[in-house]
This record gives C-alpha cells, sequence and structure tokens, in this order.
C-alpha cells in the first residue's frame, strides 16, 4: 500500500512538474501581456505534434527541437494576431485567443487526423526504475529532471538576468518599462515566446505519456488556468507549489477514487480560493482584480 | 406602449426576426428546430450579456447553469413530480437557487479570479454529470425525456419562440429599470458607484442571480427541444459557445445575442455540411471579428451606417417637468453645536510608514474645513479613511455620534458623506444625463425598481447629503 502510494506521488509529482511548465508560461504572458491566453494548451499540442513530426522524419534528436519552433510559432502569433489587441477590451484577447485553440486543432486533425498518434519515448529511456519501495518508468524520471532543471534555470533568468528583471517589472508595469525606454513591441513578442516555447517543452516530454491527439490541448489549458489560479495570479513560487499540489491530487484520484480524478483540481481551486481569495502567493495586482 | 414605443423594443425586432426565419424554413420544409435552437441560444447568450455587457463581469463557465437547468428539468420528468411545462419553473427556481449560492461565494472577487472561479463551477458540475452515469447516464446523456405538452415540434417551436421573446422584452426592461442603470454605473466605475452610495456587491449578486434564471430558463428548454440531455453543454468548450455568440453579434447592443446565435448556429450547420473539420473555417471568421469588429455584427452594420454607439442606454434626455421643487437640505435642522464627524485617535500605517498618526477631529455643521499639507502629508489617506476606502489601522470614526469605524464606503454614503475624486470621475459609457441621474437615483431609497423605466422616473427630492469631502 505504502509503496504504492509513493510511486503515485512521484508520478505526481511529474505531472505537476509538467502542469507547472504550461501554468508558468500562461502566468507570464497574462502578467505581461494582459491576455488570457486560451491558446496556450495549442501550443502544448503544437510542442507535441512537432516533435512527433519530427522524430518520424530525422529521429529523436531533431524532435528537441520541437520547444524552440514552437516558440517561433509563438512569437509569429503574436506580431500578427495578437499585438493588436493590446489596450483593448480583455475579452476580445479572449475570443481571439479561443478561437486560435480551435483554429490549431482544426489544423492538427487536418495534417495528422483525428486518432491518436503513436509516439514512444527514445529507447534508452525505456523500462523502469526502482528506488526503494518506489517504482517509476525511466523516461518519467527523465521527465522529472528536465522540468526541474527548466523551472530552476528560467526562475534563474527571471531572478539574475537583465531580460528577467525587465520581464518582471513589466508584469506589474508594462507602461512604466516602456518609458523607461525599453521597446516593449519586442519583449512582448519575447515573453510570448517563451511562455509558448514552455508550453512546446511541455508538450514534447507530455507526448510519450499522454495520448497525441489533437483535443490534447484541452488536457493541458484547464490544468493550467486552475495552477495559476490556486498559485496566485503573478506568482513563480505559487505556481510551481500549486502544480505539485494539482499533480499529486490527481494522481491520488486517480490511483484511489478515479471518478473523481477530473473534478478534483476543481473542487481543490474552489477550497483554496473560499480561504484565501487571491489563491496561495497572490499578492493584490490591479490588473487581476 | 405606443406603435413607435413597440419598434423601439428589441423584443420587437427578435420576435420579427425569428418569425421571419421560421417563416422561411417552414416555406424550404427544412426542420425548424434549428430556429428553435436559434431562438433558445439567443436566449442564453441575452442572459449571459446581462453580465458581460451590462455588469462589465465575464464568466467563463455560466454553462454551469445552462447544464445545470437542463439536468434538473429533465430529472423532475423523469421522475414524475409534473408535467414539462413545471419542469421548467422547477430549473429556473434551482438554477436561480444556484447562482445566489454560487455568486456569493465568488463575487467576492472580480475580473479574471471571477472568471476562472465560474468556470470552475461548470468543470465540477461537468465532472459530476459526465462520471455519475447511474444518475446522469453519464457519456450518453439521458435520453426519451417526454414533451407531453406539445404535440410536435412546430407547437413547441412556436412556445419557445413566444417565451423567449418575452424574456428578451423582461431582460429589456430590467435593463433600462434602475437597477440596470446601476449596472452599467458598476460596469463603468466601481469606485464612483460605491461612494455613490451602491452597495456594489449586492449589485453583481443581483445581476448575476437573473443571468442564473434566464439562463437556466434557456437550458431547459433545450433539454425540452432534445428530448434528452447531454453533459457536453457543460464542458468548458462549450461554456465559451455563449460568450462567443454573444461577443460576435455585439456585447454592447441589446440585440447582439441574436445575431450572435444566427450566425453562429447557422454557419455552424452549413460548415458542418461541408467538413466535419467545421473551425478551420469558423475560427478565422471569430478571429477577424475579433481583430476587426471589435462590437461584432451590430457594430459592424452601425458602422456600414456611419453611426458607432452603444444601444444600451437612451441618448435623449426626458422632457423637462413643468415644476422643480427647490432643493431644500435635512442638513438645515442640524444642531450648530453637535459635532457631525469626528475622528478618535485615528492611526494609518503601511507597513513601517506611518501616515497618520493620532488625528482627533471635530467636524461641526455648517463649517467649511480644509485639509492643507505638503505632498505626502496624508491628506488623501485621511480622506480614504473618512470615506472607507482605506480602513484605519487603529483609532475610530464617528457620524453623528455612531461609530463608522468598520462601515463600508456605501454605508458611509448612504449616512451622507459624500466624496468627489481628485481626479475626474465619471462613468464613461453612459451619457451625461444618466451620469447624473444615477447619483440622484442613489438618493432615493424607493428608486431601486427592477421593472420601472429609469429614464422617466419622476424627478426627485434629494436625500441626507450632509457632509461631502473633497481632495484636490
Amino acid at each position: 500500500m505504502l509503496d504504492m502510494i509513493l510511486s503515485q506521488a512521484v508520478n505526481g509529482l511529474v505531472l505537476g512538474f509538467l502542469y507547472v511548465l504550461i501554468a508558468i508560461g500562461l502566468s507570464i504572458i497574462f502578467g505581461m501581456l494582459g491576455i488570457v491566453n486560451f491558446a496556450h494548451g495549442a501550443f502544448f499540442a503544437i510542442g507535441a505534434y512537432l516533435a512527433f513530426a519530427l522524430n518520424r522524419q530525422f529521429g529523436w534528436g531533431a524532435a528537441l527541437l520541437a520547444p524552440i519552433l514552437t516558440g517561433l510559432i509563438g512569437v509569429v502569433v503574436e506580431m500578427v494576431l495578437i499585438r493588436w489587441l493590446y489596450g483593448k477590451e480583455p475579452l476580445l484577447g479572449l475570443i481571439l485567443t479561443f478561437a486560435l485553440a480551435l483554429l490549431v486543432e482544426a489544423i492538427l486533425r487536418l495534417l495528422f487526423g483525428g486518432a491518436p498518434v503513436p509516439f514512444a519515448a527514445p529507447k534508452f529511456l525505456a523500462g523502469f526504475a526502482e528506488y526503494g519501495p518506489i517504482l517509476i518508468t525511466k523516461y518519467r524520471m527523465f521527465v522529472l529532471a528536465v522540468t526541474v532543471f527548466v523551472l530552476v534555470a528560467f526562475w534563474a533568468f527571471l531572478a539574475f538576468t537583465p531580460y528577467g528583471r525587465i520581464i518582471r517589472a513589466g508584469s506589474r508595469d508594462p507602461e512604466m518599462v516602456g518609458l523607461l525606454g525599453i521597446n516593449l513591441p519586442i519583449v512582448f513578442s519575447g515573453v510570448f515566446g517563451i511562455g509558448c516555447l514552455l508550453a512546446g517543452l511541455g508538450g514534447m516530454l507530455a507526448a510519450p505519456l499522454w495520448t497525441v491527439t489533437p483535443s490534447m490541448a484541452a488536457g493541458a489549458i484547464m490544468p493550467a488556468f486552475v495552477i495559476v489560479t490556486i498559485g496566485g495570479l503573478g506568482s513563480y513560487a505559487g505556481a510551481i507549489v500549486a502544480g505539485l499540489l494539482v499533480g499529486i491530487t490527481t494522481a491520488m484520484t486517480i490511483q484511489f477514487q478515479p471518478e473523481w480524478s477530473g473534478a478534483a483540481m476543481y473542487i481543490l481551486m474552489a477550497a483554496i480560493l473560499l480561504v484565501r481569495p487571491r489563491g496561495l502567493f497572490g499578492e493584490k495586482w490591479e490588473r487581476f482584480e | 406602449m405606443s406603435m413607435a414605443a413597440l419598434i423601439r423594443t428589441p423584443a420587437f425586432w427578435a420576435a420579427l426576426t425569428l418569425t421571419a426565419l421560421t417563416l422561411i424554413w417552414l416555406a424550404l420544409s427544412a426542420p425548424v428546430s434549428l430556429i428553435t435552437q436559434i431562438a433558445i441560444y439567443t436566449l442564453y447568450g441575452a442572459g449571459v450579456n446581462l453580465l458581460v455587457g451590462y455588469t462589465g463581469l465575464v464568466p467563463f463557465g455560466a454553462s454551469v447553469f445552462f447544464g445545470c437547468a437542463s439536468y434538473a428539468s429533465a430529472f423532475f420528468v423523469t421522475a414524475g413530480y409534473g408535467n414539462d411545462i413545471a419542469s421548467l419553473a422547477f430549473a429556473v427556481i434551482l438554477s436561480a437557487a444556484m447562482a445566489l449560492v454560487i455568486g456569493a461565494v465568488i463575487l467576492r472577487r472580480t475580473g479574471l479570479y471571477f472568471s476562472l472561479l465560474t468556470l470552475a463551477f461548470s468543470q465540477i458540475a461537468f465532472e459530476v454529470a459526465f462520471k455519475w452515469t447511474t444518475v446522469t447516464g453519464g457519456e450518453n446523456g439521458l435520453q426519451g425525456i417526454a414533451r407531453r405538452s406539445f404535440s410536435n415540434d412546430l407547437t413547441f417551436h412556436v412556445f419557445v419562440v413566444v417565451t423567449v421573446v418575452a424574456c428578451l422584452w423582461l431582460l429589456w426592461r430590467i435593463a433600462h429599470s434602475p437597477f440596470g442603470r446601476v449596472l452599467q454605473a458598476v460596469r463603468d466605475n466601481e469606485h464612483r458607484a460605491r461612494s455613490l452610495g451602491y452597495n456594489v456587491y449586492l449589485v453583481r449578486l443581483g445581476a448575476f442571480i437573473l443571468t442564473g434564471v434566464f439562463v437556466g430558463y434557456s437550458g431547459a428548454l433545450l433539454t425540452l427541444m432534445l428530448q434528452g440531455v447531454y453533459a457536453n453543454n457543460l464542458n468548458w468548450q462549450h461554456a465559451g459557445d455563449s460568450l462567443l455568440m454573444t461577443v460576435l453579434g455585439g456585447i454592447h447592443h441589446a440585440l447582439g445575442p441574436l445575431w450572435g446565435a444566427i450566425a453562429f448556429i447557422l454557419l455552424e450547420d452549413r460548415l458542418s455540411a461541408i467538413t466535419e473539420n467545421w473551425w478551420l473555417i469558423f475560427a478565422p471568421i471569430l478571429m477577424l471579428f475579433a481583430l476587426l469588429s471589435p462590437e461584432g455584427i451590430q457594430g459592424l452594420v452601425q458602422r456600414l451606417f456611419g453611426r458607432s454607439h452603444w444601444t444600451l442606454v437612451r441618448n435623449t434626455i426626458p422632457a423637462r417637468p413643468a415644476v422643480i421643487t427647490p432643493f431644500e437640505s435635512a442638513a438645515i435642522n442640524a444642531d450648530p453645536d453637535k459635532p457631525l464627524l469626528q475622528t478618535r485617535k485615528l492611526c494609518k500605517q503601511f507597513g513601517n510608514l506611518v501616515t497618520a498618526r493620532d488625528i482627533d477631529l471635530d467636524v461641526q455643521p455648517f463649517v467649511l474645513h480644509s485639509i492643507i499639507g505638503p505632498n505626502g502629508a496624508g491628506k488623501t489617506t485621511f480622506f480614504n479613511m473618512l470615506s472607507g476606502s482605506l480602513r484605519p489601522s487603529s483609532g475610530e470614526i464617528l457620524f453623528e455620534g455612531n461609530d463608522i469605524t468598520r462601515a463600508p464606503v456605501h454605508a458611509r454614503a448612504r449616512l451622507g458623506i459624500g466624496r468627489s475624486f481628485q481626479i475626474l470621475s465619471v462613468f464613461p459609457n453612459l451619457t451625461v444625463f444618466e451620469n447624473v441621474r444615477i447619483a440622484v437615483q442613489a438618493e432615493r431609497r424607493g428608486a431601486k425598481g427592477l421593472f420601472s423605466n429609469a429614464h422617466e422616473l419622476p424627478g426627485s427630492t434629494i436625500g441626507p447629503g450632509r457632509c461631502s469631502t473633497r481632495s484636490d
């Protein structure tokens, strides 16, 4: 029993860290650009499908390019579509990205068909690893290591580099950042691209674990929203704590109360927001109220 | 109601449009249920738009009412509690009760938190409906809900169109009632509405419950139309449908939801006949509208005719009354020796920064006070404590001898502590007349009706208004 709980907890961690990757991107895009990106899940799916296509054509080494390509697609999307909505009615950004999400799903359906595409982890990551009572696939360990590394690296980027400082400042007051002489349009494109890159990375990593279908975006975007809300909009630490909480809760309910696995995170969210209306680490930010 | 006034109501145009569509479909001998669906979704959208367009709250998951009401009416009929018409009433009551409970909880937050919380509730409802197979039928839903009161699709269609038009008329009356005007005031400038004496939370809750009522009714109608109920409508992808339709039609126009529903459902019907992957064509259309015509279809048409304004308030000013009673302040009888407003040891600190320390002040009636000080002296902090937008760290505030230290802004405004703002603070999307009228309405307790016509309320006598603070 105990080893089952432990193993499932580790599975939950893996799931949670994947969610965090997606949620962080959603969070910085919203914080900086003020756009609720409903298409964020679509970029997750794009990442998975790009990895699938590159892997089929050139092998798994090429598949590693998938996140970067997803990020570039994100930059293009920002320049062509999103850019025109800054400072306008927030509802329009919502509609635009919602429609974009559906369009991406339709395009993936057109290109790859509606059926799941097979996507296996590279051979050297196949099989199980056993650590004491914990039994886990090697691939999950790999995902865990990569996500933790990326999150630490991205945190360091935000905390210590001048670019990270621009993003953090811009999340609080983009106008002021612009007045200080920073070229905001480029920063905005960059932030949207980084957000999409993280989502694409999540998609690539999740591809061998989840079924790769055009509608897989839904499985990513809803947890991301929930995590960003539970953690507190705009909080990096909050997103990580909330992500792990949601991941483990989901994994545990899948194991022990499968009927409730879908609803669990929403109940968690409603309960936490009842006690802490701005989420676990949320502060009062004008633009979220 | 005169003919001209009738033509002005959006419900009349909705009736005309839906009738015309019905006749066309009958003439083509196409199934009229498509038009039934349009009517139902028009009401769904109009209910949602009461929150989006009028109140400025964007629910991502209004489908929680739509879906739960549709299950409620299905359970009601299958359990044999009553006939199909009674099930509609049951669903509406249930939906309103749900709106009361959910709204009371989540309206503590607005903005994105509000939107995401509504989404969470609709997802919980979806998961329950989808997984609780023994009760809800799960993925397959419940079929064979008897529709005994209606002999065929056409009689049901007529029933739907008539009641939907009636609901649209009601919604329109509500929108133009004193309550409806307050909704728009809250949307435009929450702080000002509050400092005029409106309880913003209750106003929003009222709107949320009304949305629950109308969306719930449309959800129950859908059950009767399909003679079945499915979890799909609760899902987040479909939660967006009503919002998409409303924005497509134009959120700042009373008829927006109608145009949106027509465009959405007809396009869905036509496009899905061509290709299963119809979002490939429809999504770009939606995106073009979001980018090029933010006011939706109605905004586009208006622009073609060189007019571009919202149609949520009247642009006219009612006739000037023949006699205007001179203003007489109730404060004229105040005892000049009794202080009106007092502060006792009032303190405010932000962390280590003390902006107000032990302020003792007595304000007598008929006396004008000025607070003077350099930048950063804490004048505005002091005013904010008096008007209630900042809670003091310690000390107390008395008004006519009553402790109001913890009273919310709107309660103080009702006592007669007015406030004007340092910078321009108006309701930007209301007419000048409405800006003034809303302030007068706040002073009159009897004028908060749901159905009276705000535009034509008789001239008013002004209430307390005894003490006003202003910071410049």
